[in-house]
Order: C-alpha cells, then sequence, then structure tokens
C-alpha cells in the first residue's frame, strides 16, 4: 500500500512536470506548427539558472526561481527573434531542421560553461518531510511545492489562454495567422509572447524535475524530458492547452507505472520504463495522430 | 539561368572532379610523395571517416532529399548495421575468404528489413509526426542496446572482435589432450584440476623462417591450484594480428568454444576458462566442464585445436580499408545518382512535392515510400558496419542519437535531394568536425577561456560556474556546438544547401521524350513541340 501510494506521489509529480513541459510545445506547436526541438533545452537551463543563482547568491529560492525563468523567457525571446523569426516562412522542414541546430547549439553551450559532470541541487527550504496519517504516509515538503508549483502555473496559463486579450489572440492566430493579421493582431509580438511563456514555464518544470530528483543537473538533462513531454503534447493533442496537462500526467502515470510494475513483472529491466512512453508515442501518433482531445484533420494536397 | 550562375555552376563542377580525384589518388600519395607518412596516415583516417559519411548521407538523403520525409534515427540503421556485423564477423564460421562482403550484405539487408518494418506503421504520417516516430524507434533501439548486455555488451559495448580479412591461413589441426582430476575431500565440494597436454602449443609461421623444427614445441602438463582451478593452455608465437580457434572434441562431458585470439607483436596468450579470465588475455571461454556431473576419479579426452590466421587485414587507416571504402562510397553514389534519375525517382520528387496530389496521379506512394525506407536502411546498415570496423569498436557512445543529426548535417549542408549535393556536404561537414576535432587549433582558446573564467571574479565567474573548478572543455563534443551553429545559420541563410539539385522541372532528353511518347502512343504530344501545348 505504501508501495503504491509512494509511485502514486511520483506519477502525480513527473505528470505535473510533464505538462508544464508539454504546455510550451503545444503552444507553440499550435501558433507556428513547429516542433521546438530546443524545447528541453531551455528547461535544462532553466534548471541550471536556478542552481547557479542558489549556490552563488544569497537570494532566497523564490527569487531564484523566478530569476530563472525570467531568464529562459529572454532565452525564448532570444531563440523567437535570432532563429525562428527567419525561418517562419520558409519550408517547415528549415525550421525544424533550425530547431535540432538550436537544440545541439545550447546544449553544447551549456556542456562548454557549466561543465560535463551532473551537479547535484544545492540546499533549499524544503529539505523536511511531512507525515500524515500517523507516520504511515510520509511527503516531502519539496513534492507539496512542486504539486503547488505545477498547478498554480498550469491555472494561470489556462486561465490566460481561456480569459484574456492575449490569449484571445493567441488562439485566433492558431486557428489562423493571416485572418488574425488583418483583423489588427500583431502576429509576431504574439508568438514572441507564446514562446517567452512557453520558456518561462520550461524552467519552472526544470527547476521542480531537479528539485525532485535532487541531483543530475547536467547538459543533456533535457533530452528525455523533452521528447517525454513532446509526447504528453501529441497524446493530449498537439495545439491543446488542456491536452498537455491530460497529456502530461497519462505519460507521467504511464512511465512511473512501467518502471515499478510492468518492467518486473516482465522480468524486463527498469531502464525499459522510458521505452514504454516512447511506444505509447509511437501508437497514438501511428493511430490517432489527433490525439485524445483532438479532432482530426482533413487532408490538403 | 544567368550567366554568373552558369559560372558557379560550372566551378562547382569542376571543384567537384578535383576533389573526386583527390580522394581517389590519397592512397598513393604518402611516402614523402608529396605527403609524410605520418600525416599521410591521419589524412586516410579521416578520409575514410568522410567516405563512410558520405555513404551514409547518401543513404540518408533518399529519404530526406528525395522523399521529403526528415527522418532523425538514421543512427537506428547505423547501431542494427554495426551490431549486425560484428555479431555475425565474430563467429569463426563466418570467415573465409570474400566473407566480409557478405556480412555487409547481410548487415545492409538486415537493415533494409527493420527499414520496411519501421516504415510501416508510419507510412501515412508526414513531416514532424514521421521524424518525431522516427526518433522514437531510434530511442527504443538505444535502450534496447543498452538493456540487452548478453547480446550487445551493454554500455561498455563489444571491443574485442577480429578486424576484416581478406584471406586466411589454415594450420594443421593439432591434438590436444585434456585430463581432469575431479577430487571430492570434503564431501559435497568438488574439485578439480585440469591438465592440458602439451599445455604450451606453437602456433602459425614460426618466427625464424630458417628453423623449422622449432613450429611447435611441446611441454609437459601444467597444473591449477585449487583457487584458479583453470587449466592454462599457452598459445605461442602467434603473428600479429588475429587466430581463429575452433575446437572440437567427443566428450561428452567438456563442452567447448572457440574463440578469437588477438594479439599485438609476436608473443603468448594464455588461455584460460572463464573463471580465471584476466585482463589482457582476451578471449572467449574456451573449455566449459560441468563438474555437478562428474564423478571423482580421473577424465580423460582429446580436444582437435583448429587454427586458422587471419592474413591481410583491413585496419583503419590502411590502403586496403580505403579502397574498400571507397568502392561501396562511390557504387552508393552511382546508385543514388541512377535512382535519382529513374522512373522511381521522379515518384519520389512527386511525393515530395505533394503526396496527395502524386496519389492522385497514379504514383503508388506507400510501395514508393517502403522502397525509399528499405534502400536508405540499406545503406544505413552497411555504413554503419564500415563504421564498427573502422574505429573496432561498437557501443552506446559511438551510436548516439546525434550521430543522425550528424548525417543530416551532410545532407542539408549539400543540399537535399542532390546527390552531389549530400556527399560535398558530408565532406565538408565531417572534413570540419576531424579539423575542429585537431587539438593544436583549440589548445590555446581553451587556455584563454580556462584563465579567464579563473580570473574573473565579479559576477561573470560566479554565474558561470557553480564550482570554479567545474569548468572543463570537452573538446571532442564542443564541436558540436559549432555544428548546431552551422545548422541554424544554413536554414537561416541558404535553406536548401551548398549544391541545391537542379529544378525538378529539367525536361526530359528530347530524344528520349520522343522515343516514350511513340512507345506511349502519345500522338497529341508527338505532334505538339513541348511549350506549345496549350489547346
Amino acid at each position: 500500500m505504501v508501495f503504491f501510494t509512494d509511485q502514486l506521489l511520483n506519477a502525480l509529480i513527473l505528470g505535473g512536470i510533464y505538462a508544464l513541459i508539454a504546455v510550451g510545445y503545444t503552444m507553440v506547436y499550435g501558433i507556428i506548427k513547429l516542433v521546438n526541438f530546443a524545447h528541453g533545452e531551455v528547461y535544462m537551463c532553466g534548471a541550471f539558472f536556478c542552481i547557479v543563482l542558489l549556490a552563488n547568491t544569497p537570494l532566497p529560492f523564490w527569487a531564484c526561481l523566478i530569476f530563472s525563468m525570467a531568464g529562459c523567457a529572454a532565452l525564448g525571446y532570444l531563440m523567437d527573434r535570432f532563429a525562428y523569426r527567419s525561418v517562419r516562412e520558409s519550408p517547415r522542414l528549415a525550421a525544424l531542421i533550425t530547431a535540432v541546430g538550436l537544440s545541439l547549439f545550447l546544449q553544447n553551450l551549456a556542456m562548454l560553461i557549466w561543465g560535463s559532470e551532473p551537479r547535484p541541487f544545492p540546499s533549499h527550504p524544503f529539505q523536511a518531510v511531512l507525515s500524515l496519517a500517523g507516520g504511515r504516509l510520509k511527503v516531502p515538503w519539496k513534492f507539496l511545492f512542486i504539486w503547488a508549483a505545477s498547478l498554480g502555473a498550469l491555472l494561470l496559463v489556462d486561465v490566460l489562454v481561456q480569459r484574456t486579450r492575449t490569449g484571445k489572440a493567441m488562439r485566433a492566430c492558431a486557428l489562423d495567422k493571416a485572418a488574425a493579421s488583418l483583423m489588427g493582431i500583431p502576429v509576431d509580438s504574439i508568438i514572441r509572447r507564446t514562446f517567452m511563456l512557453g520558456s518561462a514555464l520550461a524552467a519552472l518544470a526544470g527547476v521542480c524535475y531537479s528539485l525532485y530528483i535532487g541531483s543530475q543537473v547536467s547538459f543533456r538533462m533535457g533530452v528525455y524530458p523533452g521528447v517525454m513531454a513532446f509526447s504528453a503534447a501529441v497524446l493530449g493533442g498537439i495545439g491543446h492547452v488542456r491536452g498537455a496537462f491530460l497529456g502530461g500526467l497519462v505519460m507521467g502515470c504511464v512511465e512511473v507505472a512501467a518502471r515499478a510494475w510492468v518492467c518486473p513483472a516482465l522480468g524486463i529491466s527498469g531502464g525499459y520504463s522510458t521505452a514504454f512512453a516512447f511506444a505509447l508515442l509511437i501508437g497514438v501518433i501511428t493511430t490517432r495522430p489527433a490525439g485524445l482531445l483532438g479532432r482530426p484533420e482533413a487532408q490538403r494536397a | 539561368m544567368s550567366a554568373r550562375e552558369q559560372r558557379l555552376r560550372a566551378a562547382g563542377l569542376i571543384a567537384t572532379w578535383l576533389l573526386a580525384a583527390a580522394f581517389l589518388l590519397l592512397p598513393w600519395l604518402g611516402n614523402g610523395r608529396p605527403l609524410g607518412s605520418e600525416t599521410h596516415a591521419r589524412f586516410m583516417e579521416v578520409a575514410i571517416l568522410i567516405l563512410i559519411y558520405v555513404l551514409l548521407s547518401t543513404g540518408l538523403n533518399i529519404v530526406v532529399g528525395f522523399t521529403g520525409l526528415l527522418d532523425l534515427g538514421y543512427v537506428t540503421f547505423m547501431t542494427v548495421g554495426a551490431y549486425t556485423a560484428v555479431l555475425l564477423y565474430r563467429q569463426p564460421e563466418w570467415h573465409f575468404p570474400g566473407s566480409f562482403f557478405l556480412v555487409l550484405l547481410m548487415a545492409g539487408l538486415h537493415c533494409a528489413v527493420w527499414g520496411g518494418l519501421r516504415g510501416l506503421p508510419t507510412l501515412h504520417l508526414t513531416g514532424d509526426y514521421y521524424a518525431i516516430v522516427t526518433l522514437a524507434f531510434a530511442e527504443i533501439l538505444y535502450l534496447v542496446i543498452l538493456n540487452e548486455g548478453w547480446l550487445t555488451g551493454g554500455p561498455s559495448g563489444i571491443k574485442e572482435y577480429p578486424p576484416i580479412t581478406l584471406a586466411y591461413q589454415r594450420d594443421h589441426p593439432q591434438r590436444i589432450k585434456v585430463a581432469l582430476a575431479v577430487r571430492e575431500d570434503i564431501p559435497g565440494i568438488k574439485g578439480a584440476e585440469l591438465s592440458f597436454s602439451p599445455s604450451e602449443i606453437w602456433l602459425g609461421r614460426p618466427r625464424d623462417e630458417a628453423s623449422p623444427s622449432l613450429k611447435r614445441r611441446y611441454e609437459g602438463g601444467l597444473r591449477a591450484t585449487a583457487q584458479d582451478w583453470g587449466p592454462r593452455l599457452r598459445l605461442r608465437n602467434f603473428d600479429a594480428g588475429t587466430a581463429f580457434l575452433t575446437l572440437s572434441t567427443s566428450a561428452p562431458w567438456i563442452s567447448l568454444r572457440s574463440g578469437i585470439v588477438s594479439g599485438e607483436s609476436p608473443g603468448s596468450v594464455e588461455v584460460m576458462p572463464p573463471a580465471t579470465r584476466q585482463p589482457g588475455a582476451f578471449l572467449k571461454p574456451l573449455v566449459y566442464f560441468d563438474l555437478a556431473r562428474l564423478p571423482p576419479g580421473r577424465h580423460e579426452a582429446e580436444v582437435v585445436l583448429q587454427t586458422q590466421f587471419g592474413r591481410a587485414e583491413l585496419k583503419d587507416g590502411t590502403r586496403g580499408f580505403y579502397l574498400l571504402v571507397i568502392g561501396i562510397a562511390s557504387a552508393g553514389l552511382l546508385a543514388a545518382w541512377r535512382l535519382s534519375q529513374s522512373r522511381l525517382g521522379r515518384a519520389w520528387a512527386a511525393i515530395k512535392a505533394d503526396e496527395t496530389a502524386a496519389r492522385c496521379c497514379g504514383v503508388d506512394v506507400k510501395r514508393k515510400k517502403m522502397i525509399a525506407f528499405a534502400l536508405s536502411g540499406f545503406a544505413g546498415g552497411v555504413g554503419g558496419a564500415l563504421m564498427a570496423y573502422k574505429f573496432l569498436i561498437v557501443s552506446t557512445n559511438i551510436f548516439e542519437f546525434w550521430l543522425s543529426i550528424v548525417v543530416l548535417c551532410c545532407v542539408v549542408l549539400g543540399g537535399m535531394g542532390s546527390v552531389r549535393g549530400a556527399a560535398i556536404g558530408a565532406v565538408i561537414f565531417i572534413g570540419l568536425g576531424e579539423l575542429l576535432r585537431q587539438p593544436i587549433l583549440f589548445r590555446e582558446a581553451s587556455e584563454n577561456w580556462r584563465s579567464w573564467v579563473r580570473e574573473s571574479e565579479g559576477w561573470v565567474g560566479q554565474i558561470l560556474t557553480v564550482r570554479q573548478e567545474g569548468v572543463e572543455l570537452n573538446l571532442a563534443r564542443t564541436r558540436y556546438l559549432f555544428f548546431g551553429l552551422i545548422l541554424v545559420l544554413l536554414m537561416i541563410f541558404r535553406p536548401s544547401g551548398f549544391l541545391p539539385p537542379r529544378a525538378a522541372s529539367r525536361p526530359l532528353d528530347p530524344r528520349r521524350q520522343r522515343a516514350l511518347l511513340e512507345s506511349s502512343g502519345d500522338l497529341y504530344h508527338l505532334e505538339t513541340p513541348r511549350g506549345e501545348t496549350s489547346p
């Protein structure tokens, strides 16, 4: 029973983190139809910004988090301004290759700057463990923080997309960029804001993940969560913000369940847990590319 | 086409042929005419790498350039090809003259099959979704290679395998008496003493040709102690290179494995059962015996040892290996060029331009795509296998995700869809990468960087480093930074690459067009010259 609740806690945390990253993927894809491969690297940079600030400055944890999110928003802005905007009118393959190139560039820049050894997460204010139900259920405070942060951020994004003017403009751009610009929506600015929002969320996810693991902040840390979050976005229906929430949760549960139960049951190594997530991704893409919440698109010549 | 463009194209053509001539002549440019042997060896190694990449990018170009589908998992085929070749060629049964070509063929075919299988569920996918699925397959394969250590060696990979061998020399079979004394001093615990007679065998040609009596020298049995109860059979005086041992016996209690012995200079290698394997003496387990089944007492068996020596080994940097690789790469280029001009190539171009429209025009899209996947996989498998024999190690460190991106970079840099472009792209990109790897270029820059970080006491140093000693430069990987930058800049400034394919609408040769029209009985177009077909 304790094992089950522990795994459930893990699944919810991973799910929340994947959802946070997936939102960035899905919003960018919704508007400019680009798989932003470098998104995982933004996530990695977010984690690095935070631990570097935390270790070297007297700033409190929340300030480091805010600065890291702001830093990543700036990174998102720079990526859009100097790379993606130039290839917006090119074929989609060109944009995709740009994204791959950016990902390669950022990863190796991070390695150049921060070295190739994984780093531990410095001391943080959420060290204590909360005992519930007479000590039978132990929940670290950092878990509670991660839930609060991811849930809060996701709710905020949902409100932003559904209720505000910017959100309305984003949805309009996703529907039809040309029509939106004819309606007086500054499309470029909206795209920029989307990148910045997604990058800030990715930074939050990066901080949460490294807080959760407690170590392994390395220049390669963005690759797997990036692919997993992209899978989550596709699973939920790419372009749908709420689909990304759902997809993230499902991916988190699949990964944890695979590691905790499926792999031992099949007698295979636990290293295969991510393979199940990839298999799920392949299955969803090949059978229902529109995802759980999306509507199938008619084929256009 | 403007005059300037024509001149540029002519210059490009001349440069291409000059480059091809340089590659063809390179093996004969060593020994101080004009390259020194050290430089020449380095050039050969780099050129071999480049040529392997030429083959790989030609293969990837079929899917990415001709058919217009982004494949981000090309490393899948390279991995499968490399492991297939190594696992096959490690078996002594696979060593006969010319067998390496068969191994290459098997590796290619294996990958072609996997390419088709991977393509099967993705036939209706386009664009990003196809790219993601290929990526996912590559990651799954990576996990399989990492976790199935019994086959693939896991994270450390496979290191000890024979190099490409073209000719063999068989030695006479040698008979060795194996005696096993099983004792049960303490009830329930069996001990064994194994001895070989003779325990020392001379293999191969004698070093000293003048005294053939030295060819084999036999000595008495060798005692095994209780701790390392492994018997030792000492094989001496094999030539530098690889010997394949095949063993056979009729004794039921002993099981034998054949193995590869490989060594540096002529010397001796000790052959031991797995229990006493020591670092340095590497060999597949040679003799197993089932102690539980044996009653105490003395057991004897005869083992026949058949040795086969590899002669003419093609290792990295040798002329033979170079010629093999350049031959295969040229064959690949020729095939890709012919394919691009063929009916199949035009069908691919149609799919690239617009899949739905191509289907409406009667192109069997799924079939043509499958062919593209299989052919691309074939080239990837052969390229991967060659790479395995260039590095003489296969592991997940070599065949990692970024390798797909490197090959993709070659294709994109040269010009997607252009046969010559993909080859030129590989030459430029891989050549540049190897250049960036030369430590001389970088040592100074990296020293400056280090001292700058060390000295900047202010916020810059603090932001850049978590701990001061944490800064280190991994130069071999830093070149990926430039690769990434090149990709981005290229997409911004020259998205069609250095040598973009000529316009797809290039008309058929008029005579050929006429012949085609005649054979199809299309009288209307036959009588109306091209360009005046408006009704």
